[in-house]
């Protein structure tokens, strides 16, 4: 305790100076951390000090709100850290600005053994078949219900729904009063309705883009059909009135209050609902799939990369190396590791995280497109269109996949 | 070398004008250069402005604007004189409501703007709640969700917000107007709306344009209480042209159609300031 507290005070002192000097001297590296995983990021750094006694790791605590904005600042302006934690969703966009190191060569250098390395993560730092980034942390959404009320309405609260026809049945049974069956997002940003609609899409064929990303294939049969089952939640009135105005935030909210029986969210959920309702007695599944079909579902996670302009890659690299020891990964990571070998620890062995660790192998990444803001944004708004019943699935989702291709051309 | 005295005076104010010049116009002109080019800076003509009024949203969004600002202009100026009118009678208790009537103003305004929001929210809202209790209505109303009521709850929004500085500044103006006036007029047999009209009216008119051309300039580029309380949803229902353009820009990363559609926004907010100053320069 006594040394940190004087480590702290040494570094205090020596900041003024390391500032005015311009730039990190040598043995010496500047890490973006987001506050959500400082505290650990700060032991990992310890310890690495320990092994690495000629090299400081300076911890550096970034909000996760704006942080995209304040690295893209960074890597124009050239005036980078030496390694940086980046979301999954803005490492090729990234890379593509010409920011990011190159990283295939350091990787073998270091014997990183990259086919340990959740494929779906591993793509969302690869740009133009080179790798840019080192994926540490990966999740994705599953299934969260309300065991209590599947038993009121004589549902098996062991055996949750599996198809698509198996979760209308038990919405509709779940639906009653104020309690509706199954939350979905309509409103807040935009992501908050992609990840939690664009998965059906996924699993029943269909999509916002094709594979090559030159046109839309949202007025394809299969996903006006995964439309339709997802907004038809609201028509039937199995989800609540206030889907329009519900991002995932006011989802957990609504399951913890009672008011919705099953939503679907990330692991972090089970964390905040356990605390503000212990009574509750939580229930996880997979996503529900169409009959004879995989499900499917967007990957979310976190990257480590070294910007192009760091001043000092050398000792980040030892660094990166010792942060993508199994069981560091898995000490930092906040969900599952990148890594399938730090699977094996016991943090992430809790029979409740099971379905969400089923569902990482069915996770793809969202489509790589330089204009993807923009189309999620017009997918968005025809999905709410839809919801305020402008038109039918089929004519806001023409309109939609017309507009997409207009911006495509 | 001796200046001119004539001269003397502008010199001292020249360093200052070259900056606010500088501050003014470099912007502007930079906003007219990048509406007609490319992110590459290459010259494409209007191609920016077609690809905007293509988008069959930027017609909903001008007709917003227009909804908008103008239902909270008319509202904002009527509640406000009414109000100030008020506050200018000699009650018990005057300066303390004087006081709390200020506080909607002073708020800040995104403060305000998510207050509002949980307010209006369908399920938590204490709105829905209140009017339910009542058994006003049967069912929770999704007053930021449905089309039809959207737009009104907006404009309630703003126009409490801007209300008080009507008020405020009609108090201001209502005791410029001498009391021999009143005296006057009542000797000649005027009852109380004829004082109202022809004196109260008559002098705070200007006073009252001048507001409704600050309410017009503020209202057309304010954003904070919208993108606080719906981002222009549902289905962009309530989306306006400060929105569009600032998601054009910050979100899409397109700064030169955001230009194009800021250019378009100079023109039309640029003619109507026009019309407004001479007809209301000639009656003067």
């Amino acid at each position: 305790m006594k040394t940190k507290t004087s480590r702290t005070c040494a570094l205090a002192t020596a900041l003024p100076l390391i500032m005015a000097a311009g730039h990190a001297m040598a043995g010496e590296i500047t890490w973006w951390a987001p506050e959500f995983g400082a505290d650990r990021a700060e032991e990992l750094a310890a310890k690495f000090e320990e092994q690495n006694p000629d090299i400081t790791v300076n911890v550096e605590r970034v909000v996760a709100n704006g942080l995209q904005n304040r690295v893209l600042v960074a890597l124009q302006s050239g005036n980078t850290p030496d390694l940086v934690d980046l979301a999954n969703g803005w490492t090729i966009p990234f890379a593509a600005t010409g920011g990011l190191m190159q990283m295939d060569d350091l990787v073998d250098e270091l014997g990183i053994d990259m086919s340990d390395f959740l494929p779906a993560a591993v793509n969302t730092a690869t740009y133009d078949g080179a790798l840019y980034a080192l994926p540490f942390r990966a999740e994705a959404h599953a299934m969260i219900y309300n065991k209590d009320m599947f038993e009121a309405a004589g549902l098996d609260a062991e055996s949750p729904p599996e198809t698509w026809a198996e979760l209308r049945e038990a919405a509709e049974a779940l639906t009653d009063g104020n309690q509706y069956g199954y939350g979905i997002a309509g409103g807040g940003e935009v992501s908050n309705t992609i990840f939690r609609s664009l998965p059906f899409l996924w699993m029943n064929g269909g999509g916002i883009l094709n594979e090559e990303m030159t046109e839309s294939i949202l007025d394809e049969p299969a996903s006006i059909e995964a439309v339709e089952f997802y907004t038809g939640f609201l028509e039937n009135g199995w989800a609540p009135p206030s889907t329009l105005e519900n991002d995932g935030t006011a989802l957990r909210r609504l399951f913890i209050a009672g008011s919705i029986a099953m939503y679907q969210s990330g692991q972090f959920d089970l964390v905040s609902i356990a605390e503000e309702n212990p009574d509750l007695d939580v229930g996880t599944a997979q996503l529900p799939h169409p009959d004879g079909k995989d499900p499917a579902v967007i990957l979310g996670g976190w990257n480590f990369a070294i910007p192009e302009a760091a001043e000092n890659k050398e000792d980040a690299a030892t660094f990166l190396a010792f942060l993508a020891e199994p069981e560091n990964m898995g000490f930092y990571t906040d969900t599952f590791p990148a890594r399938q070998s730090a699977m094996d620890m016991e943090r992430f062995q809790d029979p409740a995280l099971a379905p969400f660790r089923e569902m990482l192998e069915y996770a793809r990444q969202q489509p790589a497109n330089e204009n993807w803001v923009q189309i999620s944004q017009m997918y968005f708004d025809g999905i709410q269109g839809i919801l305020v019943g402008d038109g039918s699935a089929e004519e806001m989702m023409s309109e939609t996949a017309s507009q997409i291709d207009g911006l495509l051309q | 070398m001796r200046v001119s005295k004539r001269f003397v005076g502008p010199l001292f104010v020249l360093p200052a004008l070259f900056v606010l010049a500088m501050l003014v116009f470099y912007p502007l002109v930079y906003t007219f250069v990048l509406s007609v080019t490319d992110p590459a800076g290459n010259y494409v003509g209007l191609e920016n402005f077609r690809t905007m009024l293509d988008q069959r949203l930027t017609s909903r969004t001008l007709q917003n604007t227009f909804v908008y600002v103008g239902f909270s202009i008319v509202f904002q100026i009527i509640l406000g004189t009414a109000v100030g009118i008020l506050l200018n009678a000699k009650f018990w208790g005057r300066s303390g409501i004087r006081a709390l009537i200020v506080v909607p103003w002073v708020i800040p305004g995104i403060v305000a703007a998510t207050t509002w929001g949980w307010m209006f929210h369908t399920e938590f809202g204490i709105i829905n709640y209140m009017a339910q209790s009542a058994g006003v209505i049967d069912a929770p109303v999704g007053w930021l969700t449905n089309p039809s009521t959207v737009m009104p709850a907006l404009i309630t929004v703003n126009v409490w917000k801007m209300f008080p500085f009507v008020a405020i500044m009609v108090l201001a103006g209502l005791q410029a107007i001498p009391e021999d006036l009143y005296e006057a007029a009542r000797i000649d047999g005027a009852k109380l709306h004829h004082e109202i009209y022809f004196i109260t009216l008559r002098h705070l008119r200007p006073v009252l344009a001048s507001l409704t051309l600050l309410l017009a300039i503020w209202g057309l580029n304010a954003i904070t209480i919208i993108y606080a309380m719906t981002r222009g949803g549902p289905a962009n229902r309530s989306i306006i042209l400060p929105i569009q353009i600032f998601r054009q820009a910050f979100e899409f990363f397109q700064f030169n159609q955001a230009a194009a559609l800021s250019v378009m926004f100079l023109l039309i907010t640029g003619v109507l300031m026009v019309i407004y100053v001479t007809v209301f320069a000639e009656k003067e």
